[in-house]
């Protein structure tokens, strides 16, 4: 699905990554765990294609492709989704117009018919029910007026409507209360499937307590220092990130 | 006769003489109006046509937009359908300058005529409206106004639907036209106007609409300007309110070489309120202008404006807006704000919003910024799979629908399809 070899990423001529190696297999759930300023968020826009992050050096292939070749709308388009740490507020759009246009972009770009309207409007129905947002919130001009958690619970949304098959969830868990993070988890976890996989990135423990991954890697000094089971990251929530920051 | 100091080049204005030599005679109107064109004449050829150094014209030489010489326009159309196609009202057309057609089932108390079929009538009442000013863009109309339309909303009539003015010149010419709109006491009327056409070659149009709001009345205006090529627009507006009545209007612009549209409110009465929100989307060659001047006569008075715009290429958009509040306007309230986005690099945008107050009980505030496109947005947009350039006519449209969104539907939506194709071939470029 995703194989990352040696990638190296500078930002504004600073080097964030040097030499990460990745490799995420269909269906499966990864966490990036990691201090502040180890290169967590920078992993996320790289892949995604945001302008600004150059790749000196390595590869990154993507369902065969060479993801670095797309720009970022075919990448999107290819099925690479990012939940945002940070989602953006857009005046003047509702989210409900731009999901569509979202969605029908990317059919469009994958050769499939646009998607009827009135099936659209149901399946919107339902994912945003599961989500418990309100109709009045989507109809709304995107991110608009939200809190943190309703911005993050509309990031979900987006990810059920759209339905990628890499999902990258960036500190998704960031400004969430308890009762929010459990409605985004079960959110999340019902978009595990076999063809889909997810990369969470996160600080801290808590959220893989709800989503629970297969493989826990620690991102330290723009470098996976260590990877292993869930298991990693309960030992890492006991110990911190000092000794592995320190062996890196 | 003390000599009077006029631009070295003169040919613009000396064209202008010939031409009135030639056709004035043939201008509608009573023997009164003959002497009154001339005398506006001879103020254009003393001052000249407006150019940079006038500050009301600081951002739009005028005179060196406009080639030398042209002759007035015959009257022929080759435009299609229009962009307000489907709206229903009440329907006046004009084309090159001669009203073509007026509606013949209007209500009892509405009058819709046309002027040069007006002049040719006893109508003293008209002289106020048609007299020479110290307006060079207002003069120039006046000695070459061949028709326009008046609007007269009897007392206390609410007109249900729109009095619908199209205006197209589709012929390298010149065309003035001159409106006079009036509401007595407590009447409400919507007013949309269309500005269309694009000419072979240059053209140059100039509408001067005087409009008159007695005590409580109310009128919505909408006006596009939609010419295309190398048109020349300028509209002219002066705006009287009184008591306790308001003005409320929403003006666009996109597609002209160059478009300006001005307006002088005054506020005469306390109560008396004016609105008026711009948009414009500038592309490559285009120069759009939204000139304002609002004077606060009388206590209690409010003025709102706003504007949003975009330029792209060497498109270039001007908003002035000078806001005189005299010394017995207290409590007058005031605001306005401009906010532009510059899409490309050789783009340019100039807000100049001024405030001249001589009351010290006011409450008066003026906002502007100018920005480019915000990244992280784009991001968002295209991280989800929306083309960059789809997601670029996206924002700038959410950008601008904070004007067209004060518009009610009908009216709406056909401004919005208007804008939004505008706005496509703008950031294309």
């Amino acid at each position: 699905m995703l194989d990352i070899k040696d990638l190296h990423v500078a930002v504004d001529g600073k080097k964030i990554l040097k030499g990460l190696t990745l490799s995420l297999g269909e269906g499966e759930v990864h966490a990036i765990m990691g201090p502040n300023g180890s290169g967590k968020s920078t992993l996320s826009y790289v892949l995604a294609g945001r302008a600004g992050y150059e790749v000196t050096q390595g590869s990154v292939t993507f369902r065969g492709q060479n993801l670095l070749e797309l720009n970022t709308e075919a990448r999107a388009a290819a099925g690479i989704f990012l939940a945002m740490q940070y989602p953006v507020e857009i005046p003047g759009v509702t989210t409900i117009n731009f999901l569509r246009t979202a969605l029908n972009a990317q059919l469009k770009a994958r050769g499939e018919p646009e998607v009827d309207a009135v099936k659209f409007l149901k399946r919107f129905k339902e994912e945003r029910e599961k989500l418990q947002m309100s109709d009045e919130m989507v109809k709304r001009a995107v991110n608009v007026g939200f809190s943190g958690g309703e911005k993050k619970r509309n990031e979900v949304l987006q990810m059920a409507m759209l339905r990628p098959r890499l999902a990258i969830l960036d500190e998704t868990d960031s400004g969430l209360d308890i009762d929010a993070l459990k409605v985004v988890s079960t959110g999340v976890n019902a978009l595990r499937a076999p063809d889909r996989s997810l990369l969470v990135i996160t600080h801290y423990q808590r959220l893989l307590d709800y989503i629970v991954p297969d493989r826990v890697h620690v991102l330290a000094a723009g470098r996976i220092a260590k990877s292993g089971g869930p298991e990693l990251a309960r030992e890492l929530e006991a110990r911190g990130y000092d000794e592995i920051v320190k062996a890196a | 006769m003390a000599a009077v100091e006029t631009t070295a080049d003169v040919s613009h204005e000396s064209a202008l003489v010939a031409l009135f030599a030639k056709v004035g005679a043939s201008l509608p109107g009573a023997s009164w109006l003959q002497p009154l064109r001339a005398e506006a004449l001879n103020r254009v050829t003393r001052e000249g046509l407006p150019h940079r150094r006038l500050e009301a014209w600081k951002y739009t030489d005028l005179r060196n937009k406009l080639a030398h010489g042209f002759d007035l326009a015959s009257g022929k159309d080759v435009s299609d359908a229009d962009v307000l196609d489907g709206l229903k009202g009440h329907r006046v057309r004009i084309v090159g300058g001669k009203v073509v057609g007026v509606p013949d089932d209007v209500p009892d108390g509405l009058e819709v005529i046309s002027l040069a079929e007006a002049l040719g009538m006893p109508s003293l009442w008209l002289r106020q409206w048609l007299q020479p000013t110290d307006e060079a863009v207002e003069n120039l109309n006046l000695a070459f106004a061949s028709d326009g339309v008046l609007v007269r909303v009897a007392r206390g009539l609410a007109v249900k639907q729109p009095v619908i003015v199209r205006s197209t010149l589709s012929e390298a010419a010149m065309a003035h036209t001159r409106n006079v709109i009036v509401l007595e006491e407590g009447a409400e009327l919507t007013l949309i106007e269309l500005d269309d056409g694009a000419a072979p070659g240059q053209s140059f149009a100039t509408t001067v609409t005087a409009i008159s709001l007695e005590p409580g009345a109310r009128l919505r205006h909408l006006r596009v300007t939609a010419n295309e090529g190398a048109s020349v627009v300028v509209r002219a507006d002066t705006i009287e309110v009184g008591r306790d009545a308001s003005y409320r209007g929403i003006v666009a612009s996109s597609g002209a070489a160059v478009a300006r549209q001005q307006a002088s409110a005054r506020l005469t009465a306390p109560g008396a309120a004016f609105a008026r929100a711009c948009a414009y989307a500038a592309g490559e060659g285009q120069h759009t202008d939204f000139t304002m001047r609002v004077t606060h006569e009388a206590p209690h008075t409010t003025s709102r404006i706003v504007s949003k715009g975009v330029a792209a290429g060497s498109g270039h958009g001007v908003v002035q807006g000078l806001v005189v509040v005299r010394s017995e306007a207290q409590k007058s309230d005031s605001h306005q704000l401009s906010r532009a986005l510059l899409l490309t690099p050789h783009a340019e945008i100039d807000q100049k919003p001024e405030l001249e107050i001589y009351a010290d009980d006011v409450k008066c505030g003026h906002g502007a910024s100018i920005g480019a496109l915000d990244e992280s947005q784009l991001f968002y947009l295209q991280q989800r799979g929306i083309p960059e350039a789809e997601a670029r006519s996206m924002l700038v449209g959410a950008f601008l629908g904070e004007v067209t969104e004060r518009l009610p539907e009908p009216y709406r939506a056909p401004v919005d399809a208007w804008l939004t194709a505008r706005m496509t071939q703008v950031t294309a470029a």
